[in-house]
């Protein structure tokens, strides 16, 4: 390979092509002498590489070059070439962004990116320098989603998941964001990401990422309708000025507290339309129940007076009719009474007249207006029996009561009880317990009958629970309110075997 | 509660005008309804007495009903497992040509009403009513 041989031929030293010998008038060959033999390389190509090469192998390089002969068909020769542009690309780049890092590490700078790119790159760069927090505002759903598809949230959820951040984000919402978000807080065991939705009305132009509450960039909306990030943003300002940084900050945190108290308002509304709701329920099922004992007091007494000869020739019937109206009248007058305690206790204004009372004499004078008034007709197969404690319970307990409250308490129990027992007992118990925090007076019964449904049985003691044939469903409610401003408890469930058993303590 | 006049009444001296069914769960109500109609025309000459027959609970009254024998149907809407209009609809099917008068003591929103039932509520009674007003409407409704 020699030049003395291949003289005619002008292969060149190093990368072995023919060297077109002219260009022009100047030659194309340059010959060097290493050693004490010439060689020819290319003057266009080859000469500069040799030289360089020349200049980093050194020695090494001639040594190898000449004898061994190895670089023309070397293919670790024929890669090195690109290979040593390589290194020059890298240190020249190295260079460059050890300037920009140096641009963001300096403090107090505000830099305006024009390039796509370069905004694209200061948001990764700093939201993966992060420590303690992210927070990012995106100005549209669109915005949101360039984010995702240029992988940015993944990383976002990445970097919250290994390295402990806090991130929160405030987003306008589409349908496809909330299902985003949905899987985002599902996975991952400590979802440190926060997302919140910004109302239509709130959105704005431009997305802000504030990182540790020391850099932020804020980049402008240029065309909300690219896919592309590079064609869709404008100019993008990053600070590390406190002042501006901060006020981001505040501006995150006001738009967030917003979006707390828009949810919070939400709820509230909602639960205002469940209780309108019930109201009108309320208010539906009280006209009905108030109008049906009506009917047979208007209709049966218009009867009766328009049948004046009843009243001597049949007494009996005539009795009936009567009863009937005074029946339905009472049942009218134990409607309207518990539709007014209901009113007056959701106003508040129930007060408790309290005097000294026992506790067994008001079960007895419960008993006795029941058998008196004969409002519930107890079945023939049904006993109503009351046994006060057999432990020493002679102490009359004199309990500061409103009488006749706790009457109305009692009697609702029995009415209660005796409605849905068709056979068997109804047992009403009284004890005194001693307790650490005092002692108090529980009073209980005990039913036979067909036990309460258990779909009520959560909500026994709240308003409108659906009730037997007859009734507002508010029995049971007024009763735990009277208890419960006496300062007691009341309770009822079924039994293992048959019945239901129900109960209050009044403090003593 | 069931009828208390058997079928052999047709067969009584006093002939009946016409018979009317009854259903409300409110068995003071049937009894006051049943004694106010069959009554109401035992002062005057017109001799159009009224049948009435009441049941408080649907069910029975349907399995006992029988076609070709009443006339007209006086039906509570409100009232627990049926309203009034699936007994309406259970009663036409069995016997086309009975009138209905529908009878209710809730609030009636009559328009949202008629998007669930586009049965006309041609006759319809607001409890409590005076029984004069009452049979005024029935016989009218018979005529």
């Amino acid at each position: 390979m020699t030049i003395k041989t291949d003289q005619q031929q002008n292969k060149c030293a190093l990368c072995g092509k023919l060297i077109k010998e002219q260009q022009g008038d100047k030659s194309a060959i340059h010959t060097e002498v290493i050693d004490g033999t010439s060689y020819i390389f290319d003057k266009n190509e080859c000469v500069l590489m040799f030289k360089r090469l020349r200049s980093v192998y050194g020695a090494e390089f001639e040594n190898s070059l000449v004898p061994h002969e190895q670089f023309v068909s070397d293919p670790f020769w024929n890669r090195a070439i690109p290979t040593v542009q390589e290194i020059k690309d890298i240190e020249i780049e190295k260079k460059a962004a050890g300037e920009e890092e140096r641009v963001l590490a300096k403090q107090n700078t505000i830099k305006l990116i024009e390039d796509p790119d370069e905004i694209q790159r200061t948001a990764v760069d700093i939201g993966t320098a992060a420590k303690d927090e992210v927070l990012i505002i995106f100005s549209t759903p669109n915005a949101f989603h360039r984010q995702e598809r240029l992988g940015g949230i993944q990383a976002l959820k990445e970097a919250v998941e290994k390295r402990s951040i806090n991130a929160r984000i405030l987003t306008p919402k589409d349908e496809s964001i909330e299902n985003t978000v949905r899987t985002l807080m599902q996975q991952g065991k400590h979802p440190k990401i926060e997302m919140r939705y910004i109302e239509p009305s709130l959105q704005s132009q431009v997305t802000t990422l504030i990182v540790d509450r020391k850099s932020s960039l804020v980049v402008e909306l240029k065309d909300d309708t690219k896919e592309s990030i590079y064609e869709a943003i404008g100019l993008g300002i990053y600070s590390n000025r406190k002042a501006t940084v901060l006020s981001y900050v505040s501006i995150f945190e006001s738009l967030w507290k917003q979006t707390e108290l828009h949810e919070q308002l939400e709820t509230l509304y909602e639960q205002l339309k469940i209780h309108d709701q019930m109201q009108k329920e309320f208010i539906n099922v009280a006209a009905h129940e108030l109008r049906t004992p009506i009917q047979p007091i208007i209709g049966l007494a218009e009867i009766l007076r328009s049948k004046k000869d009843m009243i001597t020739t049949s007494r009996d019937v005539y009795d009936e009719y009567l009863s009937i109206i005074i029946r339905n009248a009472r049942r009218l007058k134990e409607l309207t009474d518990n539709i007014l305690d209901v009113a007056r206790i959701e106003s508040q204004s129930m007060k408790l007249n309290k005097q000294k009372a026992d506790i067994a004499s008001l079960i007895l004078q419960a008993i006795q207006e029941l058998i008196e008034n004969q409002t519930n007709i107890i079945s023939h197969n049904v006993k109503l029996m009351y046994n006060p404690s057999r432990k020493n319970d002679d102490s009359n307990t004199l309990l500061s009561v409103d009488k006749a409250r706790i009457i109305q308490v009692i009697t609702n129990l029995i009415s209660n009880a005796i409605a849905f027992t068709k056979k068997g007992v109804i047992s009403i118990t009284k004890e005194t317990r001693m307790e650490e925090d005092g002692s108090s007076v529980i009073v209980t019964l005990k039913d036979t009958g067909s036990g309460i449904d258990p779909q009520i049985l959560p909500r026994l003691f709240t308003k409108f629970t659906t009730r037997s044939e007859k009734g507002t469903g508010l029995g049971l409610y007024i009763c735990k309110r009277i208890i419960e401003a006496h300062g007691g408890k009341i309770w009822g469930g079924n039994n293992d075997d048959e019945g239901a058993t129900f109960g209050f303590s009044l403090p003593c | 509660m069931t009828s208390q006049i058997d079928a052999t009444s047709t067969s009584k001296k006093e002939r009946f005008w016409k018979r009317i069914l009854i259903i409300d769960d409110d068995a003071d109500i049937t009894t006051t309804f049943k004694l106010g109609i069959e009554d109401a025309n035992g002062d005057t000459n017109n001799n159009r007495r009224i049948e009435v027959h009441t049941y408080n609970d649907p069910t029975a009254a349907l399995s006992e009903f029988q076609p070709n024998f009443f006339d007209l149907l006086l039906v509570d809407i409100n009232m627990p497992h049926m309203n009034g209009f699936q007994i309406c609809e259970k009663v036409l099917e069995l016997d086309i040509n009975v009138r209905v008068c529908f009878m209710s003591s809730g609030e009636i929103n009559r328009e949202a009403l008629r998007e669930i039932y586009p049965v006309s509520l041609g006759c319809f009674i607001k409890k409590p009513v005076n029984m004069d007003y009452l049979i005024e409407r029935i016989k009218a409704e018979l005529d």
